[in-house]
């Protein structure tokens, strides 16, 4: 997937959109809670889950969020599968 | 239980105007980009395109094939310069004074998110208090520099 820090958008490595990042109660790391054996966190913020990005590729995040747009992601610039861009891959 | 509201912020003429001619207060602050938001940029001639391209990510780098792309240079340097020298919080017009809150756009600069290349990223989000004349950020760096949530 690929990662543009300034406006926190998430793509598939062929540049379809999948999500802009944005969390409107302001979360924090040490809210979330990792249920055992799963790929999502639960957040003590919200109660919603938090997919784990890490263990995901493009089609299974794309599958996620047509699903439920509003699903919530964890993302790490560092993790192997994904890319930071400076620039939307469409503009 | 009461919701914590969120704080929006101006940042071009356009949302200062509109916030004013709807009567809101705005709080203005100065924008000092900080020296410890950066981001490394190799910039790679494209053979085919003859123009110059701007690659981010070392692993994006290291992809590129050799015989099309070039490189011609590296900086590092300030990831996205804010267009305005100056931004508003736009007060709700009960703010009460202690009432915690979310700041959307948070104004000062504040390292937010680093990887293991060395760029860093601006704050986006945070949550303040209410003084009664500013906000008091609630902002310690390990809560918020590892990975992004939204």
């Amino acid at each position: 997937m690929l990662y543009n820090p300034i406006n926190q958008k998430v793509f598939t490595n062929n540049g379809a959109f999948i999500k802009q990042l944005y969390c409107p109660v302001a979360t924090d790391e040490l809210a979330l809670n990792k249920e055992s054996g799963g790929i999502h966190f639960q957040c003590s913020k919200c109660n919603h889950k938090v997919f784990d990005t890490s263990q995901l590729n493009d089609e299974d995040l794309t599958t996620l969020i047509k699903a439920n747009a509003n699903a919530c992601l964890l993302l790490n610039p560092d993790q192997p599968n994904v890319i930071i861009i400076p620039k939307d891959p469409q503009s | 239980m009461k919701r914590t509201r969120t704080i929006k912020t101006a940042r071009t003429i356009e949302e200062i105007n509109s916030a004013v001619k709807q009567g809101k207060t705005l709080l203005f602050e100065p924008v000092w980009p900080s020296r410890k938001i950066t981001q490394g940029r190799e910039f790679f001639f494209d053979n085919e395109k003859g123009s110059v391209v701007e690659v981010w990510d070392i692993r994006a780098r290291m992809g590129l094939d050799e015989k099309k792309y070039r490189s011609v240079g590296y900086v590092e340097s300030y990831p996205e310069l804010p267009k305005l020298s100056y931004a508003a919080y736009i007060l709700p017009e009960d703010l009460q004074k202690n009432e915690a809150v979310i700041l959307e756009d948070v104004i000062k600069d504040m390292v937010g998110l680093t990887t293991n290349q060395g760029a860093a990223y601006r704050l986006k989000k945070v949550r303040a208090v209410w003084t009664g004349k500013k906000f008091k950020i609630d902002y310690s760096p390990e809560k918020h520099i590892q990975r992004i949530i939204g």
